[in-house]
């Protein structure tokens, strides 16, 4: 799917509705699971493209470009003594020239009680992800306010470097509270295998890594994409005129 | 010494507790008047007559002339309207001597005791009770002047009027009654009440309450003294809402309608809502349609509601309301909507224990619906509403009977209205409003309050008794009709008194 709007998860759901929160997942484990195909023409040099991203002091991840070589980014903010820092944790994805067109699987993962944040990469042919790990320092700042986005660092501005849209598309979408490692990498994006993301694949082999919100994309309203977890966390569309009353 | 230097420091504790209720009130206080500057004007115009002053007494009537029975508003109980004061005085219907009385308390700051739904509210709480939202609806306020300037005797044409001319009904819905059907009735006659530990629809109760229907085919002295009002009432009217039996069998809501578009000099602010099962002959569907049309191209009124009613999907809802074809009646839906393209089409879904297992379908066929249908010349934003209200008596049909994994299916069918719902309630956008969402949301809720063991069980014994019965009476077939439900059945046609459900 072509992102062409940034696509949300409140914190909080209005009617409560989730039965996997939003607000409080920093707090514990969580994985952010997508593939993706960037449109590196369209994401400006040396500019921050959120994938998935909780606002704010920005977690999650994002991609970006440099000097024709493109980068995946997993970040998150602590507070050490009074000073709010980012960790970045960044790996490289070759040269654009080399990569452009194709599908990237990327996992993002938090480790609350390791205080980590790890990468995982791979492309549709790789055989083996490549997986880095970071420690942090100090305690994740507070993100219990903030929006779950997709395709965006934050959808609530106007502004383009603060928005950090990213330009591409989006096949999958998913947030876990269970980590993944390389084996369970390989099984959600099989090596030279067309992946199937479907509700009944993801039944069988991932409702046990307790999900939080689970999206192929492919069910949706004008305004909303099914979260196929049945926990009630649809992404939203973001519009303007809709304001912020979710 | 040290006893009353005890005392001393409990009093100060209690002072101190005391103000920090006040200061949580001062709060609470504070968010209401953000959130609610309008009905807290409201309040404090109705306080400014009398703190027990609730406008909807003089302004909303519900008239069931089948039984010759009336309220203002619905929450007080009915009662009957007697016969020597409308001979003398039609409007007599709605200002009945002992409304007047009611009235009087009113403004003479005593709360009547008919209405202790609001001052439970109001006593328990910092909300506002419906006597301020009935107040503040337009067809309350505007004659704010007029109601505080008025004798407690002096009669007053009500602005938003629910009339039932007659019970006649070709539907037995498992939850209704003969009060409101010709059908239940025949049935009662035949069997007598079903044998329940409440004596569900025994007539012996009509009797108590004086709600025995008077028959179609004889004369009716409330319909009568109706008809002698109306051309008074008509021009006063904001809302007019026609209810049953199914009122499309009742000859007098041809009447009103050929009035309407009779009239010369129509009254245009007029809201016309119609209830309807749409399950009456195709002539009268059809009859139905032609004359709205034309109250409709002609612009004769402000809007009109057609309000229907289904509870769930298929043959499911076909057992429940006894007398439905689905297919049928969902054919009437689509006419209505394709024909009238200005009106609302609202499901009026009384959900029940025997709705949760197909709701889904019901949601989704709603909304399929509102994409096909929705458009800027309705009279409202949606061209269908789905307003999911619990149902509470019989008891033994509601929810709360039901084992305690049901409620995720309810939970689950929220979440679906949720998925279908639009960002804001404007006309360019299609699907469930929150307040849609929000009604499923409180089955889920009231299902999981349930707390009375002693009455579940005994409500579960109910259900098993009612529905054996209905079978035998109906030829139909429970477990046929609901195999999700079949083990429940069996479980509560084996109740005990002791019967719990595993934690």
């Amino acid at each position: 799917m072509k992102i062409t709007e940034p696509l949300f998860i409140p914190s909080i759901h209005k009617f409560g509705l989730s039965t996997s929160t939003i607000w409080d997942s920093m707090e514990r484990d969580i994985t952010y699971v997508v593939q993706i195909i960037p449109d590196w023409d369209a994401i400006p040099e040396s500019f921050d493209a959120g994938v998935i991203i909780r606002n704010g002091k920005h977690t999650g991840l994002q991609v970006s470009h440099e000097n024709g070589v493109a980068f995946a980014k997993g970040i998150v903010w602590t507070k050490v003594g009074s000073e709010e820092i980012p960790t970045v944790n960044a790996i490289s994805l070759g040269e654009i020239s080399k990569i452009k067109g194709e599908y990237i699987n990327l996992v993002f993962h938090h480790s609350h009680k390791r205080k980590e944040i790890g990468l995982i990469v791979g492309f549709k042919d790789w055989t083996n992800p490549f997986t880095i790990k970071m420690n942090y320092e100090g305690d994740v700042v507070d993100y219990t306010d903030s929006w779950l986005w997709i395709g965006c660092c934050l959808g609530l501005v106007n502004d383009e470097d603060i928005m950090g849209k990213f330009h591409g598309e989006i096949k999958l979408a998913a947030a876990f509270q269970r980590e993944f490692n390389d084996r369970d990498f390989l099984k959600m994006f099989p090596s030279n295998e067309e992946p199937d993301f479907t509700y009944e694949n993801y039944y069988k082999l991932w409702s046990y890594k307790h999900p939080i919100f689970y999206c192929d994309f492919k069910d949706r309203t004008p305004y909303k994409f099914k979260d196929l977890s049945g926990n009630g966390n649809n992404l939203c569309v973001y519009r303007e005129e809709w304001g912020d009353m979710f | 010494m040290s006893s009353i230097k005890n005392i001393d420091k409990q009093q100060e504790q209690s002072k101190k507790k005391l103000l920090d209720i006040d200061d949580t009130q001062k709060v609470a206080r504070k968010y209401i008047e953000r959130d609610n500057p309008h009905l807290l004007k409201t309040k404090d115009k109705l306080d400014n007559i009398s703190p027990s002053m609730c406008l909807a007494k003089w302004t909303q009537v519900t008239l069931q002339l089948q039984t010759g029975h009336n309220h203002s508003c619905h929450h007080p109980k009915t009662h009957k309207i007697n016969k020597k004061e409308i001979a003398r005085n039609p409007s007599a219907l709605h200002n009945t001597n002992y409304k007047k009385r009611q009235r009087r308390l009113m403004q003479t700051g005593i709360r009547p005791p008919e209405c202790d739904y609001c001052w439970n509210i109001e006593d328990s709480s910092d909300r506002f009770s419906d006597r301020v939202f009935k107040s503040n609806e337009d067809w309350s306020m505007n004659s704010y002047d007029e109601i505080k300037n008025a004798h407690w005797r002096d009669d007053f044409n009500p602005r938003y009027v629910e009339v039932a001319f007659s019970n006649a009904c070709n539907f037995k819905c498992s939850y209704c009654g003969p009060a409101y059907s010709t059908t239940w009735m025949d049935e009662i006659d035949k069997y007598g009440g079903y044998r329940t530990s409440t004596g569900f629809n025994d007539p012996k109760g009509l009797v108590v309450e004086d709600k025995i229907p008077i028959l179609k085919r004889d004369p009716n002295p409330y319909v009568d003294s109706f008809w002698e009002w109306w051309p008074d009432l008509y021009h006063d009217l904001h809302t007019f809402r026609i209810t049953g039996g199914e009122p499309l069998l009742s000859k007098d809501t041809w009447k009103v309608l050929d009035y309407i578009i009779e009239q010369k000099n129509p009254n245009r602010d007029l809201g016309l809502a119609i209830n309807s099962n749409l399950g009456a002959p195709k002539e009268l569907i059809d009859k139905f349609i032609k004359k709205m049309k034309i109250i409709e191209d002609n612009n004769l009124v402000r809007e009109i509601i057609i309000f229907t009613s289904v509870d769930t999907w298929g043959e499911q809802a076909e057992y429940i309301r006894n007398g439905l074809d689905f297919n049928y009646f969902w054919d009437n839906c689509y006419t209505i909507l394709r024909e009238l393209d200005r009106v609302n089409l609202t499901f009026m879904s009384t959900y029940n224990a025997l709705s949760v297992p197909n709701y889904r379908k019901l949601i989704h066929g709603v909304y399929k619906m509102k994409e096909e249908f929705t458009s800027a010349d309705r009279y409202w934003n949606s061209a269908t509403f789905l307003d999911s209200s619990y149902l509470r008596h019989p008891a033994h049909q509601t929810v709360q009977v039901l084992p305690m994994e049901w409620s995720n299916e309810i939970f689950k069918q929220a979440q679906d209205v949720d998925y279908l719902a639009l960002p804001i309630f404007e006309h360019m956008y299609v699907g469930y409003s929150d307040i849609e969402v929000q009604k499923i949301k409180r089955i889920y809720d009231w299902m999981l309050s349930r707390n009375n063991e002693a009455a579940l069980n005994r409500n579960r014994k109910d259900f098993g008794i009612f529905f054996k019965e209905h079978d035998k009476r109906r030829g139909t077939d429970f477990c046929k009709v609901f195999p999700e439900l079949a083990d429940f059945y069996h479980k509560c046609l084996e109740t005990k008194a002791d019967w719990r459900e595993k934690k």
